[in-house]
């Protein structure tokens, strides 16, 4: 029978390697332990080591680039053995579907712990356990026999290499331990409360009628990521103002007069394009407010707050199937039409995925505006490591207070989510109240 | 003994200063240590070293990032190498440090952010405030000052251990790097401690003491400073003479040229 072998997690944060070079070439056979592949992730290069023995069978070439999880070779006892026959949890085998860890589930530590002994291949009895688990082992002078699994099919994963007793000696590599989850103690302890998942979760699915999944791109896998990371790590808080529009509808209507003397309205694209958007006049705002508050502009990194001598003002976007944000570097020196202009071209850039990466890093601040689908106001996610978000909710005349009478007013909300290592209540009220001083007097936008 | 090591050294890095070192002989050292660091005769180790001209190319570089002939970079004095470690084209020259570690590694991800967090510790410290990319991809990993590239990652493991690793610009001219498209990023533009500080900042010398013990900390762990003797590191040819002289430490004064691995294999 064949083996599988795939696309191996050489990190916990691997999503993907290069097949660089096979080391061996087909038909060629392969002994457990012996080199087989290099492969390149990040800037790193590694080879790895077949866990499996036998005739080898690549199904990569060199320069491909695969998702962990994603057959890379077989291995067989014969020439010509059944490729799509591995039973294995861990492998897509021929239906096509794709592997689970590919779906970017936060590596196996994740798993439930569950109590079952390391299953072993019954030919050769080969543990199974992942890269990472082996070579924590070896380097800590871990017997896999000894193990529990707790990953799929009772495959050792890193933290049951790391909850064992032995694993405590000082060889194993330091740099592993503080990233040792917790639930990793339990495994080893007892192989007692065995959880297996009862037959509910089809039961639930069949409920749910059809399923079909969606693979995530590089850049949604990316979003996820951060602001998953983001809701975890962050503790935010968030303040909402409203602000009086009056004086910015103004502004507004006198830039489109001057833009477009003509007085023709809305159908003419190429005048009213140089019309700064009420965004626009929000982003020079903050920009300006952010100068005079630079905690706002700062970011959390490592127990430290950095202050930055740029206000590089992120624009969130929606694109196709994403959100990205582009960035107007240096916004506060830049002038309104400056930014509207920028604004505009790097949101075209996104739409039609021209886009390079360093238009979308860089950001200090975040500003992401709904108002647009009349949402009248919001709380977005921090961008991390960013102090803050600026949301902007629906301009729109709405009844408010004014020399103790009821008027029509234009107004909008905007609601400031922030980072509260880095920006306290008051300093975060500060600088909102300041973005409200300059929206509600905005000949300062104009000059 | 049987292979384990004693667990007060376990906790240390050994910290070697080589000085000015040929690439192709710092390879073969590298190659040797790792070897030993697998048998678990040596405990992790942090190299640090100077390159004369060189430039390396990583498994993935293609040929349109060496624009040149390569006899167009002999006649400028630099060598061309072919290398195993990952990421695209770089150049090293004298004034800038560079730093191999032969460690255990177990996420090679890790691995590279670590380096990266101890490089931006270090320049922190000699007064340049830099940062990692690593987040808008790969071909960003490496430290940055704004958009400026100061220092570039790129490693091998092999059975589980590391060799290559990193180069900080500090002194060292930046114009070779304009001959080439380093790391395969055509607009990049590289910098250096010197450049970033109007040419006040810290030498190598200083640098490479900070660098050290931001890398040891990085990683939680101590720094021992030991001479390439300690390591089987010999001159290899004691004629030549020192570019650049390596600290000395426990007293014990050894002349500094090139090395060669001791051990013949």
């Amino acid at each position: 029978m064949g083996e599988v072998i795939v696309m191996p997690r050489l990190s916990d944060t691997m999503e993907e390697g290069t097949i660089l070079r096979w080391l061996l070439a087909e038909g060629e056979t392969v002994a457990r332990g012996q080199e087989l592949v290099e492969i390149e992730t990040d800037k790193a290069t590694m080879t790895y080591e077949s866990d499996q023995a036998g005739v080898l069978h690549l199904i990569a070439a060199e320069g491909e680039t695969l998702p962990v999880g994603q057959p890379i070779a077989n291995v067989g006892e014969l020439d010509g053995a059944g490729t799509g026959a591995a039973p294995q949890a861990e492998s897509p085998g021929a239906s096509g579907a794709p592997a689970a860890p590919a779906n970017g589930a936060p590596a196996p530590t994740a798993a439930p712990p569950g109590g079952e002994a390391a299953p072993r291949d019954g030919a050769g009895g080969r543990i199974k356990a992942s890269p990472l688990a082996r070579r924590i082992a070896r380097e800590g002078g871990v017997d896999l026999g000894s193990l529990h699994g707790s990953g799929p099919g009772g495959r050792i994963v890193k933290a049951d290499v790391l909850g064992s007793p032995t694993a405590a000696s000082p060889a194993a590599p330091a740099a592993l331990v503080p990233a040792a989850p917790a639930p990793a103690a339990p495994a080893v302890a007892a192989s007692g409360p065995v959880g297996t998942a009862p037959r509910a979760p089809d039961e639930i699915a069949r409920a749910k009628g059809e399923t079909r999944e969606i693979e995530l791109s590089r850049l949604q896998q990316t979003v996820a990521r951060r602001m998953a990371e983001s809701k975890a790590t962050i503790p935010d808080f968030t303040l909402q103002i409203e602000i009086d529009m009056e004086d910015c509808v103004a502004l507004r209507a006198q830039l489109k007069g001057l833009a477009n003397p003509a007085e023709a309205g809305e159908h003419a694209p190429a005048a009213s394009e140089a019309v700064p958007t009420y965004n626009d006049m929000v982003v020079k705002a903050v920009a300006l407010a952010l100068r005079e508050h630079p905690l706002a502009n700062g970011s959390y990194r490592d127990g430290k707050v950095q202050l930055h001598s740029r206000i590089n003002v992120g624009v969130a976007v929606a694109a196709e199937g994403a959100l990205v944000v582009p960035t107007v570097f240096d916004a506060e020196e830049k002038s309104l039409g400056e930014i509207a202009r920028e604004t505009r071209a790097l949101a075209a850039r996104v739409r039609d995925g021209s886009i390079t990466p360093p238009e979308l890093g860089g950001g200090t601040f975040t500003v992401s505006n709904l108002g647009m689908y009349g949402i009248s106001s919001f709380a977005a996610i921090i961008n991390p490591p960013q102090a803050a978000i600026l949301s902007v909710g629906a301009l729109a005349p709405r009844a408010v207070v004014r020399d103790e009478e009821i008027v029509a007013r234009h107004t909008m909300s905007l609601t400031l989510v922030s980072d509260h290592r880095i920006l306290y209540g008051a300093e975060a009220a500060r600088f909102l109240a300041r973005v409200r001083e300059l929206l509600e007097a905005p000949a300062a936008l104009a000059l | 003994m049987n292979g384990r090591r004693d667990p007060q050294r376990a906790q240390e890095i050994e910290v070697c200063q080589l000085g000015l070192v040929p690439y192709g002989e710092a390879l073969a050292i590298q190659r040797e240590l790792r070897e030993r660091r697998l048998a678990g005769e040596i405990a992790d180790v942090l190299l640090l070293l100077e390159h004369p001209p060189t430039y390396t190319r990583g498994r993935r570089a293609s040929a349109a990032e060496l624009p040149f002939p390569v006899s167009f970079y002999e006649a400028r004095g630099a060598e061309v190498h072919a290398t195993d470690r990952g990421g695209r084209i770089t150049y090293h020259g004298p004034g800038q440090l560079v730093g191999y570690p032969i460690m255990a590694v177990g996420d090679v991800h890790l691995h590279l952010r670590t380096m990266e967090r101890a490089i931006i510790t270090a320049l922190g410290e000699a007064g340049v405030t830099a940062h990692s990319r690593h987040e808008e991809g790969p071909d960003y990993t490496g430290v940055w000052v704004q958009e400026r590239k100061i220092a570039s990652l790129g490693v091998h493991v092999s059975r589980g251990i590391s060799t290559h690793g990193f180069a900080v610009n500090l002194e060292n001219d930046l114009e070779p790097f304009s001959w080439v498209i380093a790391c395969g990023l055509p607009d990049v533009a590289m910098t250096s401690l010197a450049a970033e500080t109007a040419g006040t900042g810290e030498r190598l010398g200083c640098f490479r003491k900070r660098m050290a013990y931001a890398f040891c900390a990085a990683h939680g762990r101590r720094q021992r400073l030991v001479t390439p003797a300690r390591l089987g590191i010999a001159p290899r040819d004691p004629s030549r003479p020192a570019l650049r002289r390596a600290p000395q430490d426990h007293g014990v004064s050894e002349p500094i040229a090139a090395y060669s691995v001791a051990v013949p294999r």
